[in-house]
């Protein structure tokens, strides 16, 4: 019977072990791919700064989280997420989504804040995806517009967005809802599900305050 | 390929798009004071044809302008997009077609301007077959077609108000069906036609022909040439046959209004009487089902039907030469009813 129990004990600390070794594995790998992206992001926007708050991973789903995240260009925030979850291999990623999604823009005569509970991408091949976010960094539209047509994604989801218009404390209009793309593949998209409203509070498009508000859209090729 | 041609093409194609769902659309503009609302929308397209189009309750409002629009279905099926909406020709070639279309309709359907109610109870084409081309089976429906008496108001007042005083409503209401088959191989035609005023009286008409060219129909159909469609219709009315047609009216209140002003029962039945011995001298027997029935209409001024059935189809252009030998009874029997 003693050598039963000591035989479980052995076995749960090398399960343990194991356990904690591929997780600190898991996990160095995912601090590796976040310092890449940082890397990618700092070296694409000049004057940024991309910070995040703490890295962890699941080995067993293959899933990579970071918490806080934020990109500023000189000194400000545009954009910050509660939670970034990624998981993927080297030719697909499968799945990243944004949690909590803050953001702003100072436009030409506007000030645009942005915000999402959740903002996600799904099966998308990477190879193609690099060139055409290389093309676009390169300032090269023409070349970015025809490897759009090779971009492969399985989804696309926008979910509870909300895009607000304003100058100074005025409202002047907003956007919100929910958009989900499915089968992007050689320049289609399978099925577009859009819900939501728009909101011109003075009449800043054509002259007339409107509203248009749509309970679903859904369209398929 | 040109921008243009580029465009046509995708619109052909529907822009590849297979189907369309729009669930809860309202759209208000607040200066205007108006608004839209759709309740559900849905176009489903395969192989270049809107096989299903549906809108349900559709309703458009500006207080500014004064107009309200509700439409409660709307729908459609079969519209051809492979079509060149952009040639005069095509479309004059396609219009016989319907352009594909199999199914329309609109329900519940109206248009307040100012106070002003026009209304469309159902308005719809059904059942439609197509034969080479041609439109050969199909129903129409209008009813419950609602124009406001001030509209009639403004052509002529007097009507305006005896229309008001049966009705007691601010609208007149007008209904009108059409059913036809062409059995081409058979070379039969069959068509009813049924039209009705609310409250006033409605009046149904049966009629089957034979002896009707599809070739020449079509031919018919798809010219643009007055004078070669006039020649046509002369060379189809030489071989047309009639088997057999009927008259059903049904009265409500318009028989009391014609007659109102016009001398008593006993009056009309002699005159009328004096008029159909003049014309049916050779026909003693029609004649006095004729005058019976409209006795009987007079009197009772609910309904009164004329009805002829061909022992076997009877040619139009012998139907005069047969009327004035006396032969015509032999040939065609006649029932007259009136109540």
């Amino acid at each position: 019977m003693k050598r039963v129990v000591f035989g479980l004990a052995v076995a749960a600390a090398c399960a343990a072990g194991g356990y904690l070794f591929l997780s600190q594995y898991a996990k160095n790998a995912a601090k590796e791919a976040v310092a890449n992206i940082e890397r990618e992001i700092e070296a694409s926007i000049p004057g940024s700064d991309f910070t995040y708050q703490n890295v962890s991973a699941d080995f067993m789903k293959g899933e990579a989280q970071v918490s806080d995240i934020a990109i500023s260009v000189t000194g400000q925030t545009i954009v910050s997420a509660k939670q970034l979850k990624l998981m993927g291999n080297e030719t697909v990623l499968q799945n990243l989504e944004l949690e909590a999604v803050e953001g702003s823009l100072q436009l030409e005569y506007e000030d645009l804040s942005i915000t999402a509970r959740a903002l996600g991408l799904a099966n998308v091949e990477l190879d193609n995806a690099i060139k055409l976010i290389d093309a676009v960094k390169a300032g090269d539209p023409m070349t970015a517009l025809s490897l759009l047509s090779n971009l492969s994604v399985g989804e696309l989801k926008l979910e509870g967005i909300m895009l607000s218009f304003k100058d100074g404390d005025e409202a002047l209009g907003k956007i919100s809802g929910d958009i989900i793309l499915s089968g992007i593949k050689n320049g289609t998209i399978d099925k577009l599900n859009v819900s939501g409203s728009i909101e011109d509070a003075l009449g800043s498009v054509n002259g007339s305050s409107f509203k248009v508000e749509l309970a679903a859209l859904n369209m398929s090729v | 390929m040109n921008d243009e041609k580029l465009i046509i093409q995708q619109i052909q194609n529907a822009f590849g798009l297979s189907e369309i769902v729009i669930n809860g659309l309202e759209f208000s503009v607040e200066d205007d004071e108006a608004n839209a609302n759709l309740k559900s929308g849905t176009i489903e397209i395969a192989n270049n044809t809107i096989t299903n189009f549906s809108m349900k309750d559709f309703v458009l409002q500006s207080e500014y302008e004064g107009v309200a629009l509700n439409i409660g279905e709307t729908r459609f099926k079969g519209l051809n997009l492979g079509l060149d909406y952009t040639s005069e020709e095509a479309l004059i070639k396609n219009a016989a077609q319907l352009y594909g279309l199999t199914e329309i309709g609109i329900t519940n359907a109206s248009f307040n301007v100012e106070g002003n109610n026009f209304g469309i109870g159902e308005l719809s084409l059904e059942d439609v077959v197509y034969e080479d081309g041609m439109v050969v089976k199909g129903r129409t429906k209008l009813n419950g077609l609602e124009i406001p008496l001030a509209v009639i108001e403004e052509m002529d007042r007097s009507t305006a108000r005896t229309i008001s005083n049966f009705t007691k409503s601010e609208n007149f209401v007008l209904s009108l069906e059409n059913y036809i088959n062409f059995e081409t191989q058979k070379e039969t035609y069959d068509a009813e036609l049924l039209f009705g005023v609310d409250d006033f009286a409605s009046i149904k008409l049966d009629v089957s022909l034979a002896g009707l060219k599809k070739d020449l129909i079509k031919k018919a159909s798809t010219s643009n040439d007055i004078f070669q469609i006039m020649e046509i219709w002369g060379e189809i009315s030489e071989d047309l046959m009639l088997s057999s047609i009927s008259i059903d009216y049904t009265d409500d209140n318009l028989a009391d209004i014609v007659l109102a002003e016009a001398p008593d029962t006993s009056q009309l039945v002699m005159m009328s009487g004096m008029q159909i011995d003049m014309m049916l001298g050779q026909y003693p027997e029609q004649a006095r089902q004729l005058k019976d029935a409209i006795t009987g209409f007079l009197e009772g001024r609910n309904a009164f039907k004329v009805a002829a059935k061909a022992q076997k189809p009877v040619k139009l252009s012998e139907m005069e030469s047969l009327f004035m030998s006396g032969e015509l009874s032999d040939v065609i029997s006649f029932t007259f009813e009136g109540k």
